[in-house]
């Protein structure tokens, strides 16, 4: 956002006459931050289809025509096991560096898309009104590095979530095709033979001025896949190889807000995430990073356990999602879908806040003061 | 009328490649276009109004009787991200009427003005929003679905081509986001 970026050109500039304000934020910062890959599964992800109860015989008989085949499910325990499109993230299991939260959720939930991932992003109660983002909140109290080339960069053109509002130094990358391409062309963007779109493809180029000192050189071995996820998978690796750091990059895919004949749309999405990923993974071990990185996914919902009648799922509430990184200790937290407890609406319980989620990234992975960002009582989890 | 019509249809620069999708949408184009080609009608048209103008097109209030300037100066920094990020949330998904926002428990009486035109809005933003199953249903069932999607929705080749392995919806939700939907 250019307000963001205004914040944070005019904090550079004022960078080689730091006064003692700005000494005694120095002094505060660590002198490095481990890196946080956040992964938004945009439009409410189902919970259940992705990471699946295919024990609980309550599974099968609430999705006649949804459920996964056990003998399809890539088993993780006796219990629960993943989707099949996420395969490529077995090998993460294996390795004991994948987590799976189940659960999450918060109280008094609320089913529209836009005001519950506005309670995601901001941490809010359900019926409170923040302003500014947690990880804007948490930076505005803790600093990155001052070497570092930003607190966090939005990857793909997207609203700034947890990092919107005053307090981070963020940079959106709107086109990350765009900063990937510069790489390999030497910054010849914005040439293109219709002026009007010359003009767009420059503006762009211009707001990624702010992340000028982030490049996109490195020649991984490992490729990434085609399509938006695998170059926005690309480009985390590329800003992890950095040597200007950066302590939060915001991935997103979907939209999973699947209602209708989900089966093809929600097999075809998890795909790329799990193939992305896993791509991902590759490359930061390539670089030595995959210890010093932690990849999460959120959404605001999951979908109600039971299919509707046009072969989808509608807004629900609590769902699991996935944690990896090379230290992270692998595993099943939370809960597993109490699908005998539903809500008078046919939604989940939720076992784990979600805000014990973003705490365990503040107080375990930064060593921050969780309670200082998201108020005292939301217990770290202990899968890092 | 009928010499003046006859010769600009027929005139070289009507039909030239060069100038298909050489302008960019104002504001106004952009946000009544989106609604109109995915068949979005809100109930409430503030927030359309208010997106143009935060945009940079305050309908019936020009800078001056010339009217904008439009053009490349449509596009600047702050309003390249204030498109997109509009977009973003039109195509996020779609909150079915029952589970929009639960009316009956507001006390309007009792917030601040701030918060109470907030919640207007959030609640007026409800039904923005493209309905990816429905959209499918409407197109012609063919063999061409993909071009056909991508005429629908760009004026100029796509910047970044979408994947020919996404469905008709997940393709406009990527479309929608390159460069090139800004161009008519």
């Amino acid at each position: 956002m250019t307000l963001d970026r205004r914040a944070f050109l005019k904090l550079a500039s004022l960078a080689p006459f730091v006064g003692a304000s700005g000494l005694a934020r120095a002094a505060n910062a660590p002198q490095v931050r481990k890196l946080l890959v956040l992964v938004e599964l945009k439009g409410g992800n189902d919970g259940l289809n992705t990471v699946i109860p295919f024990a609980d015989p309550l599974y099968a008989s609430l999705r006649p025509r949804l459920a996964v085949a056990r003998d399809q499910v890539v088993q993780l325990t006796e219990a629960a096991g993943l989707h099949p499109s996420l395969a490529p993230l077995k090998p993460v299991w294996d390795a004991r560096n994948l987590a799976v939260v189940q659960g999450l959720g918060y109280p008094q939930p609320n089913l529209s898309h836009f005001r519950s991932i506005e309670i995601w992003d901001t941490a809010s109660k359900s019926d409170e009104y923040l302003d500014a983002g947690w990880l804007a909140r948490a930076f505005a109290h803790s600093p990155s590095p001052s070497s570092f080339a930003a607190d966090g960069v939005v990857v793909g053109p997207n609203a700034m979530g947890p990092l919107g509002g005053s307090g981070a130094r963020a940079i959106a990358l709107t086109n990350p095709e765009q900063f990937l391409r510069n790489a390999r062309f030497a910054r010849n963007e914005g040439e293109s033979r219709n002026p009007a779109l010359s003009h767009i493809l420059r503006v762009e180029r211009d707001v990624m001025v702010s992340a000028e000192r982030l490049q996109a050189r490195r020649a991984f071995v490992a490729p990434f896949p085609r399509g938006p996820f695998g170059n926005a998978a690309n480009t985390a690796a590329q800003l992890a190889a950095n040597e200007a750091g950066i302590a939060v990059v915001r991935l997103s895919l979907g939209s999973f807000d699947t209602h209708a004949n989900q089966q093809g749309t929600h097999a075809n999405l998890l795909r790329q995430l799990g193939e992305g990923l896993a791509a991902l993974r590759e490359g930061l071990v390539e670089i030595g990073r995959w210890d010093s990185t932690v990849i999460a996914t959120y959404a605001e919902f999951g979908r109600r356990p039971r299919e509707n009648q046009s072969g989808g799922t509608d807004h629900g509430t609590a769902a699991s999602h996935l944690v990896m990184g090379g230290a992270v200790k692998g595993g099943l937290y939370g809960a597993a879908p109490a699908l005998d407890r539903l809500d008078g609406g046919g939604n989940l319980p939720f076992a784990v806040d979600f805000r014990s989620y973003y705490a365990t990234f503040l107080a375990r992975w930064w060593g921050m003061d969780s309670g200082a960002v998201l108020g005292s009582g939301f217990r770290p989890l202990e899968f890092v | 009328m009928k010499p003046l019509m006859r010769a600009i249809l027929t005139s070289q620069a009507f039909w030239a490649a060069e100038n298909r999708g050489a302008l960019i949408k104002s504001p106004l184009d952009l946000v009544v276009g989106t609604l109109r080609t995915f068949d979005i009608h809100p109930t409430d048209l503030r927030p359309a109004v208010f997106a143009a103008a935060a945009l940079g097109q305050n309908p019936f209030s020009p800078p001056n009787v010339k009217g904008w300037p439009g053009g490349d100066a449509w596009i600047n920094s702050t309003t390249l991200l204030g498109r997109r990020q509009w977009l973003d949330r039109v195509f996020r998904g779609s909150d079915p009427a029952m589970t929009a926002m639960p009316a009956a428990r507001e006390e309007a009486a009792e917030r601040a003005p701030g918060e109470r035109y907030r919640r207007m809005m959030e609640r007026a933003m409800a039904d923005y929003a493209f309905d990816g199953a429905r959209f499918i249903r409407s197109l012609p069932v063919s063999s061409d679905g993909a071009e056909r999607v991508d005429r629908l929705v760009l004026a100029a080749d796509a910047v970044n081509p979408a994947p020919d392995d996404a469905d008709a919806a997940e393709r406009v939700r990527v479309l929608v986001t390159d460069p090139a939907y800004q161009l008519k």
